[in-house]
């Protein structure tokens, strides 16, 4: 049986794949490679991991406003996330997805944040905010 | 929400993808804030789109196909800094391509109407705001030093709604730009003296890592403290925190005004800042031990003329040391009165270079070599580690001292 949680779209879109989980904030100015799309924050707990072709799942962005581009220039080279979603998401996200034309949702409720664990299958429909989990990993 | 027959007509494709998506994010940032109507803004302030070593090419393609488009700026529009000196980039390095392509998104923001400032210090260059106007600013030290300084309003922008507010000359009323969202949170009591700017830098520093993104309030500042040192605060804060405004008593004209509303009515945590607290903040500054400087660059955010007239003033009759690179960073302004004195001559006189339309931040100094680096700023010191610099931080003189000497002196 799959579970579908309500969220809010922020960008739309359509999305399949597996969520690569964090419950840590992302900087992508400083810490995410412009090139690869690897996250390189030595302290952060996705330190190495890959986000492209995945669904990334984070609470929020943090650090500079700048890296709002590094994420439309990872989306532009296929490298960044196939599609966000976000717990709360803020101007430089907004921006950054749109721009990017990546499928965004945010404001599921709570329940989605703590069942999601990276390697699930999940199932984006950004355009009406909706996040279907298919197959626990 | 009410938009105009030229937005409805930007949000058809009547001028294209980019110019489509500003206004798209627009309206999704007005819905997400709930808010209520727009405002509109006396000035915009553009920041890490035409920096080549943010945006990149991205920001510079996405900038020209918006220029080429037609979409001329309605409110005025000034610039943050970019990423090399636009006279002066052969002489710090920077390679003739690199050059080449930073110089085709400065020409598209200049097509577009902006007016050409390249400085994170624009109110040293005119900007000049009354108490309660509203602006849209993406540069963050320049979001809190017009927001506390001034008594303006701007929310912490980024550069596509900050486009979208050039475009349009308004911007979504929610956030700072509402008197009620303005409180301060946390009282910070100074117990300890702040003598030179880089002490403001390390209580900035250390504030901004408690706070997040609460408004603090300061207490117990010396009342002659000066425009320089409120700047390195403020820059200081914004770069540890998420911090777009910060009131002191007796000093910054919310709290002037209304001193129980912005100053006790909604504080909810108080905190010290004792001599201990700014010996730690300074150990933490330090991010190397090596005591062997190969770049001196200070002037973040841009230096103000004081400045300019105290390094000459110590670089007078000095030789910098063979291998050292020293950057002063200020705007074209600044360094046009600092020609007309000679102040800029005896810098440069000494083997240092007066840079201006960049910085350390925003320039690729990884890319150039530099390896450690000593400065007086917080700000600075933040990012540059992030590039992976090791960095020493002190005042002002121990930098000069390190640019003489190539040896930091603990």
């Amino acid at each position: 049986m799959s579970l579908v949680y309500q969220g809010r779209s922020i960008c739309g879109g359509l999305a399949e794949g597996e969520a690569l989980v964090t419950k840590q904030g992302v900087s992508f100015l400083g810490g995410v490679d412009p090139e690869t799309g690897i996250i390189t924050e030595v302290d952060h707990e996705l330190h190495g991991e890959k986000m492209a072709g995945k669904i990334l799942v984070l609470p929020s962005l943090k650090g500079s406003a700048g890296g709002m581009w590094i994420l439309i220039r990872l989306a532009a080279s296929k490298r960044g996330p196939k599609a966000i979603i976000v717990a709360q998401a803020d101007t430089i996200l907004v921006g950054a997805v749109i721009i990017g034309e990546i499928p965004t949702v945010d404001s599921l409720p709570a329940e989605a944040f703590q069942k999601l664990r990276s390697g699930d299958s999940l199932k984006v429909d950004a355009t009406k905010g909706t996040v279907e989990l298919t197959k626990k990993s | 929400m009410k938009l105009t027959d030229y937005e409805k007509s930007i949000l058809s494709g009547d001028f294209g993808e980019e110019a489509k998506k500003i206004l798209e994010v627009m309206v999704k940032i007005y819905e997400m804030n709930n808010a209520e109507d727009f405002i509109e803004v006396k000035e915009v302030m553009l920041a890490s789109t035409q920096n080549m070593s943010i945006g990149g090419e991205m920001g510079m393609e996405f900038l020209t196909g918006l220029a080429n488009s037609g979409i001329r700026f309605n409110a005025k529009t000034i610039t943050d800094p970019v990423s090399m000196d636009l006279e002066g980039w052969g002489r710090l390095g920077i390679p003739e391509k690199y050059a080449r392509k930073q110089k085709r998104s400065v020409n598209a923001l200049i097509k577009m109407g902006a007016v050409p400032t390249w400085t994170c210090t624009p109110y040293l260059a005119g900007s000049i705001h009354r108490y309660g106007d509203h602006l849209a600013y993406v540069e963050t030290s320049c979001v809190i030093f017009a927001n506390s300084y001034f008594g303006a309003r701007t929310n912490r922008e980024m550069d596509i709604s900050a486009l979208a507010s050039a475009i349009t000359g308004k911007t979504p009323n929610y956030g700072l730009h509402l008197s009620d969202r303005r409180e301060g949170q946390i009282l910070i009591d100074i117990e300890t003296e702040l003598k030179t700017t880089s002490d403001y830098d390390a209580l900035g520093n250390y504030v901004g890592k408690i706070v997040g993104t609460k408004i603090p309030v300061f207490k117990n500042m010396d009342k002659n403290v000066s425009t320089q040192a409120i700047m390195q605060l403020g820059a200081a804060l914004a770069t540890t925190g998420a911090v777009a405004l910060f009131h002191i008593f007796g000093i910054t004209p919310d709290i002037i005004l209304d001193p129980y509303k912005y100053g006790e009515k909604s504080i909810a945590q108080k905190v010290s800042f004792t001599g201990a607290d700014m010996k730690k903040a300074y150990q933490e500054l330090n991010t190397t031990r090596s005591t062997e400087i190969d770049f001196v660059s200070i002037g973040c955010p841009h230096y103000t003329i004081d400045k300019i007239k105290e390094i000459a003033s110590f670089l007078k009759g000095k030789k910098v040391k063979k291998g050292v690179n020293v950057w002063v960073c200020t705007s074209e302004t600044i360094r046009n009165m600092g020609l007309l004195s000679g102040e800029i001559q005896t810098i440069e006189k000494s083997g240092a270079k007066v840079v201006v339309d960049t910085c350390m931040v925003l320039a690729p100094v990884k890319e150039l070599g530099f390896h450690i680096m000593a400065t007086d700023s917080a700000k600075a010191q933040f990012y540059c580690s992030g590039f992976g610099l090791g960095v020493r931080f002190g005042n002002t003189e121990k930098c000069l001292q390190a640019a003489i000497t190539g040896k930091w002196e603990d």
